[in-house]
């Protein structure tokens, strides 16, 4: 089925097209959650949540864009709600002093890869891998940040500032990324 | 080896990475998801409604013929309007229609011994029938006769035909009567001769010598041998474990560095309790002796219960035998089984749907009440499995969907005590129900076997 037979269906609310969509794009949509829930149960209810909005919603896509862009749109704003909901955003963005927070080899996962690297910004404070998750990875800018999260932008500056010295730590401890001769970072492909 | 600036990359990095990284959802999303926006499933309605129309259609089925009415045919209505009984009236016709005999020796009927005869649906004949034959048409294939009542309302005798449905006729194999009018001519036509009173004050009905070898062949009518059957039973779920937990050399190591305990035991880790479940059933019982019957049905069951743990920040989670970096299953937990940062109950849930197939037997006891034992053996759909696994390292506590087992074997035993009252059986006892294989499958290798204890009430009734 093409994607605007997809989405036709959908929009005619046949559970076969909602299915298929659903088929195809949850595994990415998943580990969008993922990245942002305190655990797998959270990221399943957070993705449950955003698929019922996007089909309850499916009408009002403009076909401006991708798809899995609009899609995704809508379940990174689940994600925040969902966080800000359970009052789990708000403490954990508060946190702006990370000095205690000790890395050590063995809290990193050593799985391969895609997952290393997710796990990895996984272990960073809530607050950090919010911000980190939509400026880095959703391209998110500070401004857009701010008003997602009720935060001044400036908190934003300084919580991805912090947050990407704190991965770059857990990369370097990982091996994902190394110290060129210029001292300047590098990343190790694997 | 690739080389980018990392300051220009970073950003890059983690989209690409990102990009890369997919998981895949446990099932029940895409169903709660569904449930939310077409409603429930209807299949559960469905089975339901279609295992009531099952014994309905089974009752109607299992009605046993010679319970049903003999004179269907119209010759034989009309040879049966057309007949009369010399000096007798009919006084009632209901349906069924019993007609009482009496007879006190060989020729004379009596209240003490008797025979049956059924004669349903007749509505043909009305209760002012007078009959002038003796004869009387009746096809031997299509009659039952249990039991023929004459009782002497007047001068003469009449019939009296009533519905008797809890009369059951233990001895009656043969009628001989005599066909002294009517000559119908087919060994299928029953002649009933002169049930005439000679003595019509005594009440005591003669009847003549069996003249002709005409015989009504009748059928014992027996109870049906199946029942229906509902029951509920509120339960208290338990669960044992088995195995010891893998700790690889670098959890041990580990350990050591760190300070933590590893435990090798399950048992010494787990802290669980029981949680109240419940079991809800229907089926059918077919009895097959006296004391022996035999039952299926559908069954649905939920269990739960609660495992104490302690909150923890995410920490990766083995699952599988091999422990962390195998390549095996790992999940992440934020829940230790010692040494968290708070106490916290974990529920734990299985839904499971079961096809029981047992046996029950009655150990003391009448008709009416009466104590027996039942077991059975139940292939086990699991609906929802939402349980929190002990890690390999017996460290944690996580979900993995993908480790567990979705079809078991359920067994179960029970005593219990039947009343009977009102035509319906009250059942009231204990029972246990144990699950046969682990909940997981064999790549975890700690086994989880589910037990249940209950008080099950039950209600069955004989199906007409």
């Amino acid at each position: 089925m093409t994607e605007e037979a997809l989405i036709n269906g959908c929009l005619h609310n046949e559970p076969s097209a909602q299915q298929e969509l659903y088929l195809k794009y949850s595994p990415k949509m998943l580990s969008v959650c993922y990245r942002y829930a305190k655990n797998r149960e959270d990221a399943e209810d957070m993705l449950q949540e955003g698929f019922i909005k996007i089909f309850t919603q499916i009408h009002q896509f403009q076909h401006l864009g991708a798809l899995e862009g609009w899609m995704r749109r809508i379940i990174v704003h689940t994600c925040i709600n969902h966080l800000k909901k359970n009052k789990k955003f708000s403490d954990a963005v508060d946190i702006t002093d990370v000095a205690g927070l000790y890395i050590t080899d063995d809290n990193i996962p050593s799985i391969l890869h895609a997952k290393q690297v997710i796990e990895c910004i996984r272990l960073l404070p809530l607050g950090y891998r919010t911000v980190l998750n939509l400026y880095a990875i959703e391209g998110f800018s500070h401004k857009e940040i701010a008003e997602i999260l009720d935060i001044q932008e400036s908190t934003s500056r300084s919580q991805y500032t912090r947050a990407k010295a704190l991965l770059e730590n857990i990369l370097l401890k990982k091996n994902l990324i190394a110290k060129n001769k210029n001292k300047n970072f590098i990343l190790a492909a694997h | 080896m690739e080389h980018n600036d990392f300051s220009d990359a970073f950003e890059s990095f983690l989209q690409e990475k990102a990009n890369e990284h997919k998981l895949y959802p446990s099932d029940k999303v895409w169903s709660a998801i569904q449930q939310k926006i077409n409603g429930p499933k209807k299949w559960p309605f469905v089975a339901l409604t279609l295992l009531f129309v099952g014994l309905g259609l089974i009752t109607s089925i299992v009605e046993p013929a010679n319970n049903q009415l003999a004179l269907r045919s119209p010759e034989l209505v009309q040879k049966l309007n057309a007949t009369t009984f010399k000096n007798l009236s009919v006084s009632q016709i209901k349906n069924p229609i019993f007609l009482s005999t009496y007879y006190q020796n060989k020729n004379n009927y009596s209240k003490s011994n008797h025979s049956s005869l059924l004669i349903n649906n007749i509505n043909s004949i009305s209760p002012s029938n007078e009959v002038d034959n003796n004869s009387l048409a009746l096809n031997p294939q299509e009659i039952t006769i249990q039991e023929v009542t004459i009782i002497d309302t007047s001068s003469k005798p009449s019939i009296d035909l009533s519905i008797s449905a809890s009369n059951v006729v233990d001895e009656l194999t043969e009628i001989n009567v005599e066909n002294t009018n009517t000559e119908l001519g087919s060994t299928n036509i029953i002649p009933i001769s002169s049930f005439q009173n000679e003595d019509d004050k005594t009440q005591k009905h003669e009847i003549p010598e069996i003249l002709s070898p005409s015989v009504l062949k009748t059928s014992q009518h027996k109870k049906n041998p199946l029942n229906w059957q509902v029951y509920f039973s509120p339960t208290v779920s338990y669960r044992t474990l088995s195995g010891s937990g893998t700790v690889p050399v670098n959890f041990i190591a580990q350990s050591l560095t760190s300070g933590t305990t590893n435990f090798t035991n399950v048992n010494d880790v787990v802290n669980h309790k029981a949680a109240v479940g419940m079991e809800l059933g229907a089926g059918l019982v077919y009895q097959l002796s006296k004391k022996i019957r035999l039952k299926t049905g559908l069954q649905f069951n939920y269990n739960q219960y609660d495992i104490r743990a302690y909150n923890s920040t995410p920490e990766l989670a083995p699952l599988s035998a091999g422990g962390i970096g195998n390549n095996e299953i790992n999940a992440i937990s934020n829940h230790r089984s010692k040494n968290g940062y708070s106490q916290t109950w974990l529920k734990n849930l299985h839904a499971m749907i079961s096809v029981p197939i047992g046996a029950e037997l009655t150990i003391l006891g009448n008709q009416n009440i009466s104590l027996n034992i039942g077991g059975s053996l139940q292939p086990t759909y699991i609906l929802r499995h939402d349980a929190y696994m002990l890690s390999t390292n017996l460290n944690n506590y996580a979900k993995e969907n993908s480790l567990n087992r979705n079809f078991n074997i359920n067994s179960s035993a029970e005593i219990f005590l039947t009343v009977q009252k009102a035509g319906l059986k009250w059942t009231f006892g204990p029972q246990i129900r144990y699950q046969l294989l682990s909940s997981y499958k064999k790549e975890y290798p700690i086994i989880e076997h589910l037990k249940d204890f209950g008080f099950k009430i039950g209600l069955s009734k004989t199906i007409k």
